[in-house]
């Protein structure tokens, strides 16, 4: 580190970082849209509209088979059971009277047949026919107890009719059917009518197919726009929400709320790490100079060793500056919040004003500390301290002679106020809301020692509580509140055994900014 | 994606092979069918003949039995066998079980 860089060394660096993220978003290409390559084997979409189509053909197929079992498989089972009875009964005649009264029995049954589709055939060991309404026996019909469907002709038209072959014993045979042409007709109207049912299944799964893959792709399109551009370094687009909120528009919310808090994280995270850069280089090069003065000037050893001192001095009050960012990163990060337990705050609070009455006194201020006896809260009790220490820090340094400082407490509406009011100059309506980024100072501020950290603390650790800080005009002067919630009285036991130790904590990690 | 694919081919493939063989079932063209002999003048007259043996032993003969024999046997000799046939084993059963007429007839006007 040589003198002729001094300036223009730390100055390249805050001043090349915000350019970077512009020209390089400019010279990227547009964003690509999702990409339409249309790759079936891998495409969600596609996958669940096939299970759509798969499941609308099974549906359909399940009802389709119903309907064939209660109409035409119905109808074959009262056929077959018509031709086991009709083989029964005849049986049963056989055994009475053999071939005569079979041959009476089939005849009788034959003119009776209103619906004309018996067929029955008596036949010798040589399959000649012997009674019955068939002119021969068929050859295709070969074993018992087997169903056949055969052709036959009727008035010389031609139909199908189930037939069944029984055996007598000594070789005769007898061969029972009934005329399906009947069925028949129904298989041929089902299957057409299935046929059908298939290709509209199909049209229509295929419609729905498309619209169910149009709609997935809807619907990620804009995820996938909104990602892709975001990644490509256009942190302001967002997931389109259609208003309908459904599935998609809840997934599009959590989505954007994510980016929302990322957006604002890495807005802090840019700001601080600016702030630092910049804030930081002023006394890292006053120590510097200081130093390089003595090396220049100094006449004895004791001028060096004072310059050094001072300049060690510096280079401390920066790392305080650390330790300080270093703190309220802690608070921010929440881990400190396991440690939470009721207490009661009077204590601290008055311990606080204690604590600054001599500074006060020197300045010409009163400190006045109105707080009920006790103050339960439930947290952290270093943290409070130092979050009250530093706005009455704050107090002492920019009232004027002779003002008042006050520490108030309340309790009300399930919330604690802890209220620090001086009359000061006040913060302008125009910076409050800045007051608590870290590094702000007012310009009140010029001439008062500090870093900027003070309020950015004390709202750190508000929230940790679950509460807020709230900066207010108290005509003349500020009125800062920490407005915690209040203190859960189910859980008040512990404050008691808390309290010792409240009276010997150490206020050296106090932010003295 | 493929399974489902597998599967919707198959059940097309399915669909298809129960249409061609709903088709085909029936048809064996290799012999001539055998004859249904009772459709034919001759067993109409059969019936009649039956018909009238036992019309001929009864007390008592509906109304309904004698129109169907009569529409019968003269369709029968017209050439319309099927139907003639049809109206003579009505008779029939009728003979058999008079309680199944279900049919009053012109006698008995209602
Ligand atoms: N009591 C107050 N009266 C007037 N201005 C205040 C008061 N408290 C804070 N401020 C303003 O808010 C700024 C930020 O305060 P703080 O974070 O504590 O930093 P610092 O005390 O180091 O200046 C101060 O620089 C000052 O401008
Ligand atoms: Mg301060």
């Amino acid at each position: 580190m040589t003198g002729s860089g001094e300036g223009a060394a730390p100055a390249a660096g805050p001043a090349a970082r915000p350019e970077q993220p512009g020209p390089r978003r400019d010279a990227r290409p547009p964003i690509p849209r999702p990409r339409r390559r249309f790759n079936l084997l891998r495409s969600a979409a596609v996958r669940f509209a096939a299970i759509y189509a798969v499941l609308l053909s099974l549906s359909v197929a399940a009802a389709a088979g119903f309907v064939w079992w209660e109409t035409a498989g119905r109808l074959s089972r009262q056929i077959e059971e018509a031709i086991l009875n009709d083989a029964q009964a005849l049986s049963d005649h056989w055994e009475v009277g053999g071939v005569p009264d079979v041959r009476s029995a089939i005849e009788e049954r034959l003119s009776q047949n209103v619906d004309d589709d018996a067929i029955y055939m008596l036949a010798d060991p040589y399959f000649e026919r012997l009674a019955g309404n068939l002119s021969g026996w068929p050859a295709a019909v070969t074993q018992p107890g087997v169903e056949y469907e055969i052709r036959v002709e009727r008035g010389g038209i031609h139909s199908l009719a189930s037939m069944q072959r029984f055996d007598f014993p000594g070789g005769y045979h007898l061969l029972v059917g009934r005329d399906v042409t009947l069925r028949l007709q129904l298989t041929r109207l089902l299957t057409s009518a299935l046929f059908w049912a298939v290709v509209v299944v199909v049209a229509v799964a295929a419609v729905g197919a498309i619209a169910v893959r149009s709609l997935f792709n809807r619907m990620l399109a804009s995820v996938w726009a909104t990602t892709a551009a975001i990644s490509s370094g256009d942190f302001s687009r967002r997931v389109q929400v259609t208003g309908r909120g459904d599935e998609f528009d809840q997934v599009a919310e959590a989505i954007n709320d994510m980016l929302d808090r990322i957006t604002r994280l890495m807005d802090g995270v840019r700001q601080v790490s600016n702030a630092i850069a910049h804030d930081l280089r002023t006394p890292i090069a006053r120590a510097r100079t200081r130093l390089e003065d003595a090396m220049a000037h100094a006449g004895t050893e004791d001028e060096l060793r004072a310059a050094i001192e001072r300049a060690t001095a510096d280079l401390d009050a920066i790392t305080g500056v650390f330790q300080a960012l270093l703190r309220i990163a802690e608070i921010e990060a929440g881990s400190r919040r396991a440690a939470f337990c009721v207490f009661d705050a009077a204590p601290v609070l008055n311990g606080v004003a204690e604590l600054y009455d001599a500074v006060a006194e020197d300045r010409g201020l009163s400190i006045a500390a109105a707080v009920p006896p006790s103050l339960r809260v439930y947290g952290d009790r270093d943290m409070l301290q130092q979050a009250v220490a530093n706005l009455v820090d704050n107090a002492v340094k920019f009232s004027p002679p002779g003002a008042a400082v006050r520490i108030a407490a309340t309790q009300s509406d399930g919330w604690t106020d802890i209220v620090v009011t001086d009359a000061g100059p006040g913060i302008p309506a125009a910076d409050r809301e800045r007051a608590v980024e870290r590094f702000f100072r007012g310009e009140a501020a010029r001439h008062t020692p500090g870093a900027g950290l003070g309020l950015a603390l004390v709202q750190a650790v508000a929230q940790l509580h679950g509460g807020a800080l709230l900066l207010e005009d108290a005509a003349p002067g500020l009125r800062a509140v920490v407005r915690l919630p209040a203190a859960d009285p189910a859980t008040a036991a512990p404050a008691k055994a808390a309290e010792a130790a409240a009276a010997t904590a150490p206020y050296g990690d106090v932010i003295q900014d | 994606m493929t399974l489902s694919a597998r599967i919707t081919a198959a059940a097309m493939l399915i669909s298809c092979m129960v249409a061609v063989s709903g088709a085909q079932s029936g048809s064996s063209p290799d012999s001539p069918p055998e004859q249904i002999t009772t459709d034919t003048l001759a067993y109409c007259r059969e019936l009649a003949v039956r018909l009238e043996k036992m019309t001929g032993s009864a007390a008592l003969i509906p109304a309904t039995v004698l129109r169907l024999s009569t529409a019968g046997r003269d369709m029968c000799e017209q050439g319309l066998t099927r139907g003639g046939i049809m109206r003579l084993r009505k008779a029939i059963v009728l003979m058999m079980h008079p309680d199944m007429d279900t049919d009053p007839g012109p006698a008995s006007s209602r």
